[in-house]
């Protein structure tokens, strides 16, 4: 099935019964009717040869396949901790995140902690806007025809018990080797002074006397998974630096080695035989960064303003693959 | 089930959490962590973290069980 299609084409999947996961810009998701789907802004997308910008076409993933059964629910800051409580016990859940709201970065800073979190996979995205715009970011519940901005939307999966979902990341950056290690005071989406290999200094400063490429993000070892924190402002007159995730205190950090070429290098990341993933996204920053307008890099997906692998990752590619148990 | 993984006297289970060996899936990557860093900051005690792996573990044998073997071998 083709991922890209008209809103003409998404339509009748709405009116056929499909249960779908969108993506799109906010003009052509206000034109879909209810139905079973879920959505998120975004005009920019990995299609199957190229990455695109489009504000007329809709990616679309059917979840239809073996599934069987769904929810979709929609939580605001309060209730998004409870949302495991809503899962079926086989399955998974896509959550879309309205970037730069309040349950973005309460997402971002707790989820860690919700209950049951790595029961099942929880992976899904948020949802951004054309940069060149004033628009907000949004969300959408299918199933009541809502557009939001501050609220998160759940399309809950359940599979058949020999089938296993298993949510994995392909992340192109790697720490440096010769990076100092940082750590941070506290768990937030900035960072004033810091230590670095165990001196303290300010941080914004120090990225501006080395001369670092905020372009590669942090990166931080999680028993072998490395994730990303990307930097979105450096302030010497504040003596602050900005996240587009949170860092964590108790955590080392290190610098990304530079990447040359993006495309080249998911192409020689990426995992084989992966052409029938249930989902993908990837992030906003890679496409601008690696220059992806026109260039096949990953697997086809709407890009996002971050990625969501049980917690909120950055300039990371999410996928998702059903395992079946019986094989 | 718990008859499918390795039982959990097994010293491996405490070398995961000391960071000893290395995950393959995601998830379990994040479940080590968690467990290490639970101890590693005082909110668990080793025998709370192994247990948090352990019955994690039991969950999903099947799943798990290539990440299993590797630290494992046999059981």
């Amino acid at each position: 099935m083709k991922k890209l299609q008209t809103v003409e084409e998404v339509i009748q999947l709405i009116e056929a019964g499909k249960v779908l996961s969108l993506a799109g810009d906010e003009r052509v998701l206000s034109q879909l009717p209810r139905g079973q789907w879920i959505a998120g802004s975004t005009p920019y997308f990995m299609g199957a040869t190229k990455g695109e910008f489009s504000q007329e076409k809709v990616y679309v993933d059917e979840i239809s396949g073996d599934i069987t059964n769904h929810k979709i629910v929609t939580y605001d800051k309060d209730t998004l901790p409870s949302f495991t409580h809503d899962r079926f016990e086989n399955g998974y859940s896509i959550l879309v995140i309205p970037a730069f709201s309040e349950v973005h970065s309460d997402f971002a800073l707790h989820a860690d902690g919700y209950d049951h979190l790595y029961d099942n996979p929880v992976l899904g995205w948020v949802s951004g806007i054309d940069l060149d715009s004033s628009d907000t970011p949004r969300v959408y519940d299918g199933t009541s025809d809502s557009e939001l901005t501050d609220k998160v939307v759940a399309l809950h999966v359940e599979l058949p018990a020999n089938q296993m979902p298993q949510l994995e990341i392909l992340n192109i950056h790697k720490p440096d080797p010769a990076s100092p290690v940082i750590q941070f005071d506290g768990d937030a989406f900035e960072a004033g002074d810091c230590l670095i290999d165990g001196k303290r200094v300010n941080f914004a400063e120090y990225v501006t006397a080395n001369n670092i490429d905020t372009k590669s993000p942090l990166t931080s070892d999680y028993s072998g998974a490395i994730i990303n924190t990307c930097i979105k402002e450096v302030n010497t007159d504040d003596g602050k630096v900005f996240f587009y995730a949170p860092v964590f205190t108790g955590r080392e950090y290190r610098f990304a080695l530079p990447l040359e070429d993006y495309a080249a290098e998911f192409a020689s990341s990426l995992p084989k035989d992966k052409s029938d993933m249930q989902f993908s996204c990837n992030c906003i920053l890679n496409f601008l960064y690696g220059e992806l307008e026109g260039k096949q890099a990953g697997f086809p997906g709407p890009i996002t303003f971050g990625e969501i692998g049980y917690r909120l990752l950055n300039q990371t590619m999410t996928y998702l693959e059903i395992v079946d148990l019986d094989e | 089930m718990k008859q499918d993984i390795p039982p959990k006297d097994r010293t491996e289970w405490a070398e995961l959490v000391q960071g000893q060996h290395k995950m393959d899936k995601f998830v379990l990557q994040l479940q080590v962590d968690k467990a290490q860093k639970g101890v590693e900051s005082g909110q668990m005690s080793m025998e709370e973290a192994v247990d948090y792996l352990y019955e994690y573990f039991a969950k999903y044998p099947k799943g798990f069980v290539s990440d299993l073997k590797a630290v494992f071998k046999t059981w």
